[in-house]
């Protein structure tokens, strides 16, 4: 076993990025304020010191721009990890990830790749309002071409990101702002997760919960209350939603035979979506009660932090959905 | 639509329920609140009543069979709506039967529209798997869903069933018939258990033996009784004597008796009955008096007022909060104890028109679980049929009852002068865990004030 010490997500992906940059010389960062200024949430602090201004640049804002020239710096066989803040601010590059990354690949048959990695923000919470809250994560997860990876704890984290950097594909990296803090054990030295394996964050035998990112911090806590009612649930932590692993989540449902699937994008035509339409799909002969799903509410982030809190999936919303699945108890 | 009738849930601690009547059968029609099932649990027998009006289906709880709590015992049909497939269909098909002649083998009449069976995926698999018919199968899931759950108990009430099954090899059962060997007393050793002809036959020789090898010994005193069919005994019956053997056996009970003056308690009787009477329209009893003086000196002694439960790792008690005066009152088959809530802080009037409700709903067979729930004390009465002094069996886990007998004119020693007085016997039944024969005493002694002095209820 490895040498473990306890560290924060912020801390664990510092730590992918410091790796991967000793490790190859073609790896360099790009975005606003990851300099001089340590990146907005720490990610970044120290990394210009050590690996200098040309490897960790500070761009204007210019979301557009600097993630164009990712994909070409990419594609003359750099690898480039670019920081979009806030997911919300993805959508002034939509074109260059949707219609240059994603497509190149596929439109040159193979002859140009885009090893691109973008790091970006996802989550409520921080009473930022409307245009700093959203979780996008799902636009992307539509598009064909583009890997998607939100991680819930360190050790997914580092270990994540890392494989990102490594993948010849653009890869989304969904970073949850209220998660940033959270600590957990990490392995000292080299280790890497494939993408595309979930992880079963806690065993249960009656009920599946599928949740990402901040969602499995919700989703084990409703687990721990539903077990002083006699109901055991298991958390699956899909940890990449392309590739998604389909195996892990459809053997759990067929274990337990129920499911609530749940992610803090918006309910409708969400993640939770494709994920209950896959188990209702296949795994229809095993499920014991509809699959449920919680995702946040159908509007606009609201700015005040009650009602912040009234939109995003809460243990109290997840532990009464699930009691909702069981009748009389034998 | 068929509408479900279902095991019902009667009180906080019952898990299931057994059906020991059928009042319908299928086929029959049934009106809305006509009793279609009698049902007992371990607290209380009631009768379950149609939903609607319609004709019953089939039943799939058996009678001496238990159902879980919600679990579907039969329908209530549409008239003209089809049932669901008859339970008996596949025992049928399966019992060999002569080859059909050409002109028997019709084809079979187009399948009826069955009624829609709701139930999950994981349970049809189940089901599927396990060989088993989903109509069958009582229903616990939200929305009246058959789960896997539902599938497996029933899996698992089928298992038990063909467990229940006498093994014994019908050679066997009609030799210990000749023989006069009782069968429960003889080992299996066929396959799984089953009971076979040489193991009667060993039996019997066994008997044999011990017969010779003890002395004759002279004819028991008593004849013993002629052999006759065991009757099983049913319902409140069957309650009341599996009660009454673990409340007496498991609680060691002392008696205090006391003879008490009731001058006063029928002057005050017959004073108040013609108030009572015009207020309530009913006529106030003896019994109504007493048990306003049992609830207002349970109110002074609460040493008496308690119940023996048990602690951890021995035997425990409770301080009952309210005063709740439990009535005996006999029935055709049996005894129930409707309780009268809080009766120490009751008017005589409202003792009086709560005691008449309950036994009324009590002799029409009609009380609830509630009405049974909470008594902290018993009080019976078996003056009206002229007994003058009897002991009473503690219901337990309450600590005490008070058996009275008749009021009746006796000699009575008055300041040594013969004189003649109404009297009654108060006979106190105690718990002795709970109560010693002083606190007893002293309990006894206040109920006698009481009722020789009933101006004290004022105090």
């Amino acid at each position: 076993m490895p040498e473990m010490r306890e560290i924060t997500i912020v801390e664990a992906l510092r730590e992918a990025l410091a790796e991967e940059m000793s490790r190859d010389p073609t790896v360099f960062l790009m975005g606003e304020d990851i300099g001089r200024a340590n990146g907005v949430f720490n990610v970044t602090a120290g990394l210009q010191d050590e690996f200098g201004k040309e490897r960790v640049i500070d761009t204007p804002i210019s979301e557009a721009g600097f993630t164009g020239m990712g994909i070409g710096a990419a594609l003359t066989g750099m690898r480039p990890v670019v920081e979009i803040l806030f997911c919300d601010f993805m959508t002034l590059a939509m074109d260059q990830i949707v219609n240059q990354a994603a497509k190149l690949y596929y439109m040159t048959g193979g002859q140009a790749k885009v090893p691109l990695v973008i790091r970006t923000l996802m989550g409520a919470g921080r009473g930022a309002a409307a245009q700093h809250s959203q979780s996008l994560h799902v636009w992307v997860a539509h598009i064909p071409g583009l890997k998607v990876v939100m991680p819930s704890t360190p050790y997914d984290a580092k270990g994540l990101l890392k494989s990102a950097i490594r993948d010849d594909n653009p890869v989304i990296f969904f970073e949850d702002k209220m998660s940033y803090q959270v600590k957990g054990p990490v392995p000292v030295g080299e280790y890497t997760i494939p993408l595309g394996v979930a992880d079963v964050k806690r065993v249960g035998t009656d009920v599946t919960f599928v949740a990402t990112s901040s969602m499995v911090q919700v989703a084990l806590a409703a687990a721990e209350a539903l077990e002083q009612e006699g109901i055991s649930a298991e958390v699956v932590d899909p940890r990449t939603l392309k590739p998604l692993d389909k195996a892990t989540i459809l053997e759990s449902v067929k274990k337990t035979g129920r499911a609530v699937v749940i992610d803090e994008g918006h309910l409708s035509y969400g993640v939770t979506a494709e994920i209950a339409a896959i188990i209702a799909d296949e795994a229809f002969d095993y499920l014991d009660a509809p699959v449920k799903r919680l995702g946040a509410m159908d509007v606009p982030v609201p700015m005040a932090p009650v009602l912040e809190q009234a939109t995003v999936p809460n243990v109290d919303q997840l532990v009464a959905t699930t009691r909702g699945l069981f009748g009389r108890r034998y | 639509m068929a509408t479900e009738i279902y095991m019902p849930q009667l009180g906080l601690t019952m898990t299931e329920g057994t059906v020991t009547r059928w009042l319908k059968r299928t086929g029959d029609a049934v009106k809305q609140g006509e009793p279609v099932v009698e049902i007992e649990t371990d607290k209380v027998t009631t009768e379950i009543e149609a939903p609607t009006d319609g004709v019953l289906g089939p039943i799939l709880v058996e009678e001496g069979k238990t159902a879980p709590i919600g679990g579907v015992l039969t329908y209530v049909l549409a008239t003209g709506e089809s049932m669901p497939e008859a339970p008996q269909a596949g025992r049928v098909a399966a019992t060999p039967t002569a080859p059909p002649t050409p002109s028997a083998a019709q084809p079979s009449a187009p399948s009826e529209v069955r009624e829609r069976i709701v139930a999950t995926p994981r349970a049809r698999r189940k089901a599927h798997e396990l060989g088993i018919d989903l109509s069958q199968v009582p229903a616990s899931g939200p929305g009246g869903r058959i789960v896997e759950a539902d599938v497996r108990w029933f899996a698992d009430q089928r298992a038990a069933q063909v467990q229940e099954l006498p093994r014994i090899s019908p050679v066997a059962r009609r030799l210990a018939a000749e023989l006069g060997v009782d069968l429960s007393t003889v080992q299996g050793t066929g396959e799984g258990g089953r009971i076979r002809r040489e193991d009667v036959e060993r039996a019997a020789a066994a008997r044999q033996v011990a017969a010779a090898a003890v002395p004759p010994t002279p004819p028991p005193a008593t004849p013993v009784a002629p052999a006759g069919a065991v009757e099983a005994l049913t319902g409140v019956r069957r309650i009341v004597a599996e009660r009454m053997a673990r409340n007496f056996t498991t609680t060691p009970h002392f008696y205090l008796t006391a003879e008490v003056d009731a001058s006063a308690l029928t002057r005050m009787r017959d004073g108040l009955l013609p108030r009572i009477e015009a207020s309530t329209g009913i006529r106030l009893t003896i019994t109504d008096i007493l048990v306003k003086v049992c609830a207002h000196a349970l109110r002074e002694h609460p040493e008496i007022n308690v119940a023996y439960a048990e602690a951890s790792g021995g035997p425990g008690l409770v301080r009952q909060a309210e005063v709740n005066v439990g009535v005996a009152v006999a029935l055709e088959d049996g005894l129930v104890v409707p309780v009268i809530r809080q009766a120490d802080r009751l008017s005589l009037a409202e003792i009086t028109a709560r005691r008449a409700e309950l036994v009324e709903r009590a002799r029409a067979g009609k009380l609830s679980l509630a009405d049974l729930e909470g008594g902290t004390f018993t009080l019976t009465n078996l003056g009206m049929f002229g007994v003058d002094q009897f002991q009473a069996i503690i219901n337990a886990p309450q600590a005490a009852i008070l058996a009275v007998g008749r009021v009746r004119e006796r000699p009575v020693a008055v300041s040594g002068a013969v004189v003649i007085r109404p009297t009654l016997y108060l006979t106190l039944s105690l718990d002795h865990r709970l109560v010693d024969g002083a606190q007893g005493a002293r309990f006894l002694e206040r109920l006698a004030q009481l009722i020789e002095e009933p101006y004290l209820l004022l105090d």
